[in-house]
């Protein structure tokens, strides 16, 4: 009786203390560790805390030296006498910031989120291993090591990430930790060449081979009008009429294969629009007679934000601008001499190819008459509590078969992805030169480095020099190559190498005075390569080309006020075709009314305009009423709608076209019939959703990476939209604005991007900046000169000495 | 009574200090020798023992509350089903008054067995 009266409360205060010690798995849920996760001497009560609580604090290790002076909003300013030792503090500085978004992003290419989140990621890392990012960083390190000047600044790099990692312990985890209940991975060049890769995916893995075939099968003869490779309103990023002073042998050109029915394979791809604008102008466009760079990079809005920003002096540079945490250096940015901004080609590197079988069993297939054999790479996917699950994937000639359609067994594409090419070529090392470039000649001998994603450098130099390069590997293909499915049984189909960097468009001082890209083509259509379209918007790169244009000279708050233009070219072209097809006497009280209204708007998407709403919604039914042929019908959601553009040039140009009927009533509408229709659904949506202003009715949010609502913001109204200059859309916008002007005493710049420099949620720089982003405004961005600089205005420090 | 004031001292210092350097579930352990030395009645020492720590843990869970934890709180609540920050201050002074009272339940039994053995 008295051993059980002791059993009976021991065994139950070790139960208690067992249950509460260990996370509870519920299927896909994790109920972390209750006695953990709400103790307030380790628990989330710690996350409040900040990492800097001392004015002055001392990093002791082992090999690196330097300071860093943290600013009012947290930018750190690394100051050390090596670049090797700068960049170590930087990743212990973006370890301290940004830890678990480094850990958990690269965790993502590499196809591992099941492991931390459970089975419902499983198709999502299955997706990213078949794809073969991780294969394709595994083979940039191997090329990266043959530099061993950045090896060895990209090692130095992790080794600060690690030092931080090594001292945390439980209670200085950053919170997302806590609640999924696992630890960070230690860092190393692998996993940055992983973030590579992962950029690599949002910036140049869109394509729309499958939504083209589509297309085309079901338009037929209207195809090429419908789908234009390039349209009248385009104004290329290299200006027209430049000339071109080589040329590409003719090469066969590529069998497309005809689809005997609509594919329904789903494509898992970035969201369209995504992109980006930039722009400088020279002296005599500049009201200071200094060059002006400007920089908005389009892309999701997340917390924590994808951008880092910081300034690095050592006694070879001094740079200042964003990076990417988990990537040493700065990608976009300026020093004493020049300044860059990068917006994204929009190419399309990747090419779909239907496998021939040699038989039922899909091991072998024919290319040129001839059998190949499939390689086979076994994927082992951890899940969390779960057992593994093993996937394999067949590996062709051409690339992986990422996807297989349920619908048509035999119907197998093998991908094509620029990634899966060896360039030999150390893109770190770009933006490595970039950091320390003095002039156009260093610009571009930096760029020769860089190989994909293809983006727009823009670039601007004190001494008054303005230049825009297309940089990146372009694919020399025949005409019409990888717009489409192309056929895997004729090696013909395969790219015919790449071009010479030498060759890729570019522009230095052109004589219009300002250089600019916003997604565009690259050129016109007398480029001797050809190349289609990935993700091209033409909008935004017509409309900055035209108000710089239409204006002599330009100041700094002209510049940001330029970033965060709300006009619509859309609006500007096709309101005014809506109104006169419209038969206004058939028109109701409201529709009359909702119809004068937008007759006298702006065409701003600004956040409180009504009207914004009310043209987006109108357009919107009128854009789906004119494609019913597609939107109508569910089978077809994997073709690609005639682009808006087109749409309009349609209404145009031809307005008694085929397409304005409805295929589900007898009588024949015309494009009256179909204005009128739409303008009865939209004033009636309009109605129901309670007159909303733009900002309310698009409704953008920004969420945690992991989709943590706790840790997102739900609801932001912002100005802008799709296609407009201030291009902000419902989950991404300008992930940083940055203004620089190049004075004769250096530069002077202004930025600001939608979060915070601490990526961990409760700090109060977790999301900051976000109001003066969400309203236009800029913060002014402190280029130090040298220490003495930094010593009056930071009101924190960090001292990395030797032990 | 001053073995009382002894007892709550010791199990209030021995936890603080404890919780620095050991798991959470410590407080279980120093509450059971507490409650082994000091002869305090059985339902006595383990109704101090939830109240010491449970006052122990919910406070300072508010001052962290209230100097740092603002913001990840009132996150924290949203993840728990909006429940506010009022009650997760509740809760964590739970979490340590029970393991509390637990371990002093079990150190009173231990010394009612070895005294009576």
């Amino acid at each position: 009786m008295k051993i059980i009266q002791c059993i009976i409360p021991v065994s139950i205060t070790i139960f208690w203390c067992y249950f509460l010690n260990y996370p509870i798995y519920l299927k896909d849920q994790t109920i972390p560790s209750i006695g953990n996760f709400f103790s307030p001497f380790i628990g989330f009560w710690q996350n409040g805390n900040e990492p800097l609580d001392t004015k002055v604090k001392s990093i002791p290790n082992t090999q690196y030296e330097g300071q860093v002076y943290f600013d009012e909003r947290a930018v750190p300013h690394i100051i050390s006498n090596s670049i090797e030792s700068a960049y170590f503090i930087q990743g212990y500085i973006h370890a301290m910031h940004r830890l678990w978004q480094m850990d958990f992003s690269t965790r993502a290419s590499e196809g591992r989120i099941s492991e931390i989140i459970g089975s419902k990621a499983l198709e999502f890392d299955k997706n990213k291993r078949r794809k073969g990012l991780a294969e394709s960083a595994r083979r940039s390190i191997e090329i990266w090591k043959k530099n061993t000047e950045t090896f060895t600044l990209l090692e130095a790099y992790s080794n600060g990430i690690n030092y931080y990692i090594n001292q945390l312990d439980y209670k200085s985890l950053p919170i997302e930790y806590k609640l999924m209940n696992y630890r960070p991975e230690l860092w190393s060049p692998y996993k940055s060449a992983l973030y590579h890769k992962a950029m690599a995916e949002i910036l140049c893995g869109r394509d729309q081979d499958i939504e083209m075939s589509n297309a085309k099968q079901f338009f037929g003869n209207d195809f090429d009008l419908l789908y234009p490779e390039y349209n009248k309103l385009t104004d290329p990023v290299i200006p027209a009429g430049t000339k071109w002073n080589f040329q590409i042998p003719k090469n066969d050109s590529a069998s497309i294969i005809t689809n005997p029915k609509i594919i329904t394979i789903p494509i898992d791809s970035s969201p369209s629009g995504l992109g980006s604008n930039n722009w400088a102008i020279s002296a005599i466009k500049s009201s200071s007679g200094n060059p002006i760079l400007c920089n908005d990079p389009h892309l999701s809005l997340n917390l924590p934000s994808i951008w880092y920003e910081q300034q690095i002096i050592t006694p070879e540079l001094n740079v200042y601008g964003v990076s990417f945490a988990g990537i040493p250096g700065v990608i976009i940015g300026f020093n004493k001499d020049i300044a860059w901004g990068i917006t994204n080609a929009g190419w399309d590197v990747v090419d779909w190819y239907k496998i021939d079988w040699k038989d039922d069993y899909k091991t072998s297939y024919i290319v040129d008459g001839n059998v190949e054999n499939i390689k086979f790479r076994i994927e082992e996917i951890k899940i969390k509590n779960q057992k593994s699950v093993f996937d394999t994937i067949k590996i062709t000639r051409w690339g992986p078969i990422v996807y297989e359609d349920p619908q048509n067994p035999k119907f197998d594409l093998a991908m094509h992805w620029i990634i899966q090419d060896e360039f030999n070529l150390n893109e770190l090392l770009t933006f490595v030169k970039l950091n320390k470039s003095k002039n156009y000649k260093e610009y571009r001998e930096a760029l020769n480095n860089f190989s994909y994603p293809a983006q727009n450098f823009a670039f601007a130099s004190g001494n008054g020099d303005i230049a825009i390069t297309v940089q990146g590997a372009m694919p020399i293909k025949s005409n019409q190559q990888g717009r489409f499915i192309q056929s895997g049984a004729e090696i013909k189909n395969e790219w015919k190498g790449f071009l010479n960097f030498s060759l890729n468009p570019h522009c230095l001082n052109p004589e219009r005075g300002f250089i600019s890209s916003a997604n565009q083509r690259s050129t016109t259509l007398d480029y001797p390569n050809y190349y289609n379209n990935g993700d091209f918007r033409d909008y935004r790169g017509t409309l900055i080309n035209r108000l710089i244009s239409q204006k002599n000279l330009w100041t700094v708050d002209d510049l940001k006020n330029l970033q965060f233009n709300n006009y619509s070219l859309i609006a500007e072209t096709a309101l005014p075709l809506f109104i006169d097809n419209l038969d206004t006497n058939s028109l109701n009280f409201d529709e009359k009314a909702f119809v004068g209204k937008l007759e006298s708007w702006n065409k701003n998407y600004d956040s409180s305009s009504i009207e914004a709403t009310q043209f987006d919604i109108w357009f919107q039914e009128f854009y789906k009423l004119v494609w019913d042929e597609i939107t109508q019908d569910t089978l077809r959601k994997y073709t690609s709608l005639p682009s808006e553009q087109t749409t309009i040039n349609v209404m145009n140009s031809d307005p008694g076209i085929k397409y304005f009927d409805l295929i589900h009533t007898e009588k024949i509408e015309n494009l009256g019939d179909i204005l009128e229709l739409s303008l009865d659904s939209a004033t009636t949506k309009f109605k129901k959703i309670n007159s909303k202003t733009w900002g309310e009715y698009k409704a953008t949010h920004i969420d945690h990476i992991a989709r943590i609502p706790a840790f997102g913001i739900p609801f932001i109204s912002t100005s802008g939209s799709k296609d407009i200059i201030n291009a902000s859309w419902k989950t991404w916008g300008p992930s940083w604005r940055m203004v620089v002007e190049l004075t004769k005493e250096g530069p002077v710049a202004w930025g600001v991007y939608p979060g915070g420099q601490d990526g961990r949620p409760g700090n109060k720089h977790y999301m900051d900046m976000i109001n003066k982003w969400q309203k236009g405004e800029y913060y002014d961005l402190k280029y130090a000169n040298n220490e003495s600089d930094l010593n009056t205005n930071c009101p924190y420090k960090l001292q990395f000495i030797h032990k | 009574m001053n073995q009382l004031r002894y007892y709550v001292t010791a199990i209030i210092g021995l936890c603080i200090f404890s919780n620095f350097i050991f798991p959470w579930w410590i407080t279980a352990i120093v509450s059971a020798i507490c409650s082994f030395v000091f002869k305090i009645k059985k339902w006595l020492a383990v109704t101090i023992a939830f109240t010491s720590i449970f006052t122990v843990w919910s406070g300072l869970s508010l001052f962290h509350y209230l100097n740092s934890a603002r913001n990840i709180t009132d996150m924290i609540s949203l993840i728990f089903s909006n429940v506010g920050s009022n009650t997760l201050i509740l809760i964590t002074g739970f979490v340590g008054g029970i393991t509390a009272a637990l371990g002093s339940w079990v150190g009173v039994n231990l010394r009612m067995n070895y005294k009576n053995a």
